[in-house]
C-alpha cells in the first residue's frame, strides 16, 4: 500500500493591517495549476481588521484558490483576542464556507487564541463613536440566482437600517449596490465580496465606505468579448443604401479595432457612454450601465473609485460627457495584482 | 388648482408599511393599496416613495395601478392629470429616472425596453396620449414634512430635468 505525500501546504499570509485597502498591496498568490493543493490561510500576523480589508483579503483568497482544482484548507487565527473576535463578528467562518473554502477539519476557530491583551484593534474602536460594518459574501451558481440576490438585499438593509440617524441616502446606495451584485451574476459568475462600513467620531464627522470585489475576469475582458460580437452582428448587416453599407462597414472596423487593440481606457470610455451596457437584451438584468452607477454615486456624495486590471481611476472625478482625454488624465497605473473593485466613500458632518 | 387639490390622491407607501419596495410582494400590495383608491373625477396621484427601497423590476407594479387610475378618470374628467412621484433618489438624468420608475412598465411601453432613450420617447408618448402629466420630484432626504421643496423634478411629456427655484 503506497504511503501518500504529505506536502507543506501553501501559506497565504493576511496583510497585518487588513485594514482598508491595505491588503491590495499584496502580491498574488500563484499557486501551481490544476493541481490539489493545501493551504493555509495564515491570520497569525494580522493586529487590526475590518470589514474592507478583510473582503478585499478573502477576494484575493478566491482569486488564488481557482488556480487549483482541489484543495484543503486550513486557518492560523490572530494571536490578538480582539482581532480574533472582530473577525468572529465579520463571520470569517460563514464567509470561507459560503466561498467554497470550506476548513478541511473541524477547527475551533475562536478557541485557538492566547488570551493577550488587546491590541490595537481596541483602540481603534474606542475612539469611534458608532461603528459597525458587515462583510456580504455573494457566489454564483450556489443556489437560486433570486434567493442569493434576496440574500445580499436583506444583508445589505441590515446594515443601513442601523443608520437610524438616515446620514445618507439608503436607497439610492441599495440601487448602486445592487446593481454591481446583479453584474457579478450576469457577467462573472464568479463569487464577489462586498465590505461595509460606518464610523462617527465624536466631532460628528462621520464616512459610510464599500468595497466590492469580484473575482471574474473583470470590465475589460467582458466588455472586449462583448465588442466582438457586436462588430460581428454589425458586419453581417446589409442595406441597399451605400452610405448606410458604407457608415456600417466603417462602424465594423472601429468595432473590432476596440475589441483587439483598445487600451483599457479605451474601453472604459465605451463602458461610460449612455445606453452602453453588455447587458442589453438579455432579458433577465435590464441594469443601468456604469454611467448611471457614476453618476448615482456622484449625485448622493460618494467619491467612487474603479479598480480594474493594474489600474485605478476615481470616476466620480470624471465629469460627463467623458472624453477619452479626461479618462486617460484620471487613470493610475499601480502594482498591484489584478483585481475588479469598486470602492466608494462618503464623508459627512453634522 | 383648488378643484385639482380636492381630487388628489396621496399615498405615503413609508408610512402605510411599503418600505421593500425591491421585493415583489410589497411592491404587489402597494399596487392593491392604490387600485382600491379608484373613484371618479381624480385628477392627481401623488406617491410618497421617500425612504422606500426601489427596483426597476418591480416599480411597475404599483406604478402602472396609479397610471390607470389617472387613466381612468381622463376619461369622464376634462383637464389634465398628473402624477407626482416624491423620491430622494436623484440619478442626475431623466434616462435613468425613467428606468427606475417605467422600464417595465405595461402601462407605458406594453412590455419591456432596455434602451432608456426609448423608454423617454415611450413615456412622453404616453403622457400626450391620455393627458397626464408625470412629475419625478427629487426631495432632500432630511428635508421636513410639509415646508419642502424639490431639489430637482423629472417632467413627463418634455423629457426635461430642470432645478426648482
Amino acid at each position: 500500500m503506497a504511503k501518500g505525500i504529505i506536502s507543506k501546504p501553501y501559506q497565504i499570509k493576511a496583510w497585518s493591517e487588513l485594514v482598508g485597502l491595505n491588503p491590495l498591496l499584496k502580491a498574488h498568490d500563484t499557486l501551481p495549476q490544476g493541481k490539489f493543493a493545501r493551504l493555509n490561510l495564515d491570520f497569525s500576523q494580522v493586529h487590526q481588521v475590518d470589514a474592507i480589508g478583510l473582503s478585499i483579503f478573502l477576494a484575493r483568497v478566491v482569486q488564488a484558490r481557482s488556480m487549483v482544482s482541489d484543495a484543503t484548507i486550513t486557518i492560523d487565527m490572530p494571536t490578538s483576542r480582539a482581532v480574533a473576535s472582530t473577525l468572529e463578528s465579520l463571520g470569517l467562518k460563514m464567509h470561507l464556507a459560503r466561498l467554497g473554502l470550506e476548513l478541511s477539519l473541524e477547527q475551533r476557530l475562536f478557541d485557538q487564541i492566547d488570551d493577550v491583551p488587546a491590541s490595537a484593534q481596541k483602540c481603534l474602536l474606542d475612539e469611534q463613536l458608532f461603528h459597525w460594518e458587515t462583510v456580504v459574501s455573494i457566489r454564483p451558481g450556489q443556489g437560486d440566482r433570486d434567493q442569493l440576490i434576496s440574500y445580499a438585499k436583506r444583508e445589505i438593509k441590515n446594515f443601513l437600517n442601523r443608520d437610524e440617524a438616515r446620514r445618507f441616502v439608503h436607497e439610492q446606495v441599495m440601487i448602486i449596490l445592487l446593481e454591481m451584485v446583479k453584474n457579478t451574476f450576469d457577467h462573472s459568475g464568479r463569487p464577489a465580496l462586498l465590505g461595509l462600513s460606518f464610523i462617527e467620531s465624536s466631532a460628528r464627522k462621520g464616512k459610510f465606505a464599500f468595497s466590492y470585489c469580484d473575482t471574474g475576469e473583470g470590465i475589460s475582458r467582458t466588455v472586449r468579448h462583448h465588442i466582438k460580437t457586436l462588430a460581428t452582428q454589425s458586419g453581417r448587416t446589409e442595406s441597399l443604401d451605400a452610405i448606410e453599407n458604407e457608415l456600417s462597414s466603417e462602424k465594423t472596423k472601429h468595432l473590432i479595432r476596440l475589441s483587439q487593440n483598445g487600451a483599457f481606457s479605451d474601453i472604459l470610455h465605451w463602458a461610460l457612454q449612455p445606453g452602453h451596457s453588455t447587458k442589453s437584451g438579455n432579458g433577465v438584468n435590464f441594469g443601468l450601465g456604469l454611467m448611471y452607477i457614476v453618476e448615482g454615486s456622484r449625485k448622493c456624495g460618494i467619491r467612487l473609485s474603479l479598480k480594474e486590471a493594474d489600474s485605478m481611476w476615481i470616476l466620480t472625478q470624471l465629469s460627463s460627457p467623458y472624453s477619452h482625454a479626461e479618462i486617460r488624465r484620471f487613470g493610475i497605473n499601480t502594482c498591484s495584482p489584478s483585481l475588479l473593485m469598486f470602492f466608494g466613500e462618503l464623508e459627512y458632518s453634522r | 388648482m383648488k378643484e385639482r387639490l380636492n381630487r388628489e390622491i396621496r399615498i405615503s407607501a413609508f408610512s402605510d408599511g411599503f418600505i421593500d419596495l425591491d421585493e415583489f410582494e410589497s411592491s404587489l400590495e402597494l399596487g392593491k393599496a392604490i387600485a382600491a383608491k379608484q373613484q371618479a373625477n381624480i385628477s392627481c396621484v401623488t406617491l410618497d416613495l421617500r425612504q422606500c427601497y426601489l427596483l426597476y423590476q418591480h416599480s411597475s407594479l404599483y406604478l402602472d395601478q396609479a397610471l390607470r387610475l389617472l387613466r381612468v378618470a381622463s376619461m369622464d374628467t376634462k383637464g389634465k392629470k398628473l402624477l407626482r412621484i416624491m423620491t430622494s433618489i436623484d440619478f442626475g438624468a431623466i434616462e435613468p429616472m425613467a428606468g427606475v420608475f417605467f422600464q417595465i412598465s405595461d402601462e407605458v411601453s406594453s412590455g419591456t425596453n432596455d434602451d432608456l432613450v426609448t423608454v423617454v420617447t415611450l413615456i412622453n408618448r404616453y403622457c400626450e396620449t391620455h393627458g397626464i402629466d408625470i412629475r419625478i420630484e427629487v426631495y432632500d432626504q432630511n428635508a421636513t414634512a410639509g415646508t419642502e421643496h424639490p431639489e430637482t423634478e423629472y417632467v413627463f411629456p418634455g423629457a426635461s430635468n430642470e432645478l426648482a427655484t
